[in-house]
C-alpha cells in the first residue's frame, strides 16, 4: 500500500495513522506498530524539515510485507543527501550528554529497524528504505 | 492534525509538586506547546513535575528533546521530572533509545511523589 503525503508537519498524524492502519492489517503486536510508528514518523519529519521541500510538493510512502520482513520505502524529490552522514547524536551517552532538543530523528531510527537504505533516483527522487525483519 | 492536552493538579506533602498528564500525541507540529507549558509551570513556581503519561498516545523526537533539553532548568532548582504510567509501546522506545537511563521512571504516580517527598 502507498500514500502520497504534503511535505508539511500536520500530516504526521495521518502519516501514523496509515502506519497503524497496515500493521493492524499485518496483526502486529502494539511494540512493534509503536516502533514502526515512530521510525516513519522520523523519517517523514526529517523529509518535511530539511529535504528543501516547498509547501505544495509531496512525498510517499510505501509500505510492503516481504515474507519475513516489513518495508517503509519513502521517496521525496527533495534535495539529494547521504543519509549515513547526517548529523545525529552517537548513542544515548552523547543524549545523555548534550541533552539536544532536536538532532536525534536519525539515531531513533537506527534504534528501531535492522536496516536503512537511501538511494538517490535516476529520476531526481529521494528514496529511503526502513527495513525490519520480523 | 495532532492533537495535545494538558491537565494538572498540584499534589504532594505540600502541595509543592505539579502533577501534569499529557493526554494526546507530541510530534514536530506540536512540540512547542509542550515546551511552553513547561516553561509555563516554572514561571508559576513548581520545580518538582510528575508528567503522567498514561493517556499519551505517541512522543517523538521532538517531544522527547523538549523533556531532555529543559530537564536541568527543573534539576537546578532541586526538583526535577519523574514520569508516571508510560505506556508499555512508549516505554519499549524509551529503553531502546536509552531515555529510560535518564529519566526516572514510574509505574505509579505515588511512588514518584514518594521518591520527591524523600528528596531523591
Amino acid at each position: 500500500m502507498e500514500k502520497k503525503f504534503p511535505a508539511s508537519l500536520d500530516c504526521l498524524e495521518e502519516l501514523r495513522a496509515f502506519v497503524r492502519g497496515f500493521c493492524a492489517e499485518q496483526r502486529l503486536n502494539d511494540i512493534l506498530t509503536g516502533e514502526l510508528e515512530l521510525a516513519a514518523n522520523e523519517a517523514a519529519t526529517n523529509i518535511i524539515e530539511h529535504a528543501g521541500l516547498k509547501s505544495k510538493d509531496h512525498f510517499t510512502l510505501a509500505l510492503e510485507k516481504e515474507k519475513k520482513r516489513l518495508s517503509l520505502t519513502f521517496r521525496d524529490p527533495g534535495k539529494p543527501y547521504d543519509f549515513g552522514r547526517v548529523a545525529t547524536v552517537k548513542g544515548a551517552k552523547d543524549i545523555q550528554k548534550k541533552r539536544p532538543r532536536s538532532g536525534m530523528g536519525v539515531y531513533i531510527i537506527r534504534q528501531l529497524v535492522d536496516a536503512v537504505i537511501y538511494n538517490a533516483l535516476p529520476n531526481r527522487q529521494n528514496q529511503l528504505q526502513l527495513i525490519k525483519n520480523l | 492534525m495532532p492533537d495535545i492536552k494538558f491537565t494538572e493538579y498540584e499534589s504532594g506533602k505540600n502541595k509543592d509538586i505539579k502533577v501534569v498528564v499529557l493526554n494526546g500525541s507530541v510530534d514536530a507540529y506540536n512540540s512547542e506547546m509542550l515546551s511552553e507549558k513547561l516553561e509555563a509551570v516554572i514561571k508559576a513556581g513548581f520545580y518538582k513535575v510528575v508528567v503522567d503519561c498514561s493517556k499519551l498516545n505517541f512522543i517523538s523526537s521532538s517531544g522527547m528533546g523538549v523533556f531532555l533539553a529543559m530537564e536541568d532548568d527543573f534539576l537546578s532548582h532541586g526538583g526535577g521530572l519523574k514520569f508516571t504510567a508510560i505506556p508499555d509501546n512508549i516505554m519499549n522506545v524509551f529503553k531502546k533509545v536509552g531515555l529510560s537511563d535518564i529519566f526516572k521512571t514510574y509505574a505509579q504516580e505515588s511512588q514518584a511523589l514518594d521518591d520527591f517527598n524523600r528528596g531523591i
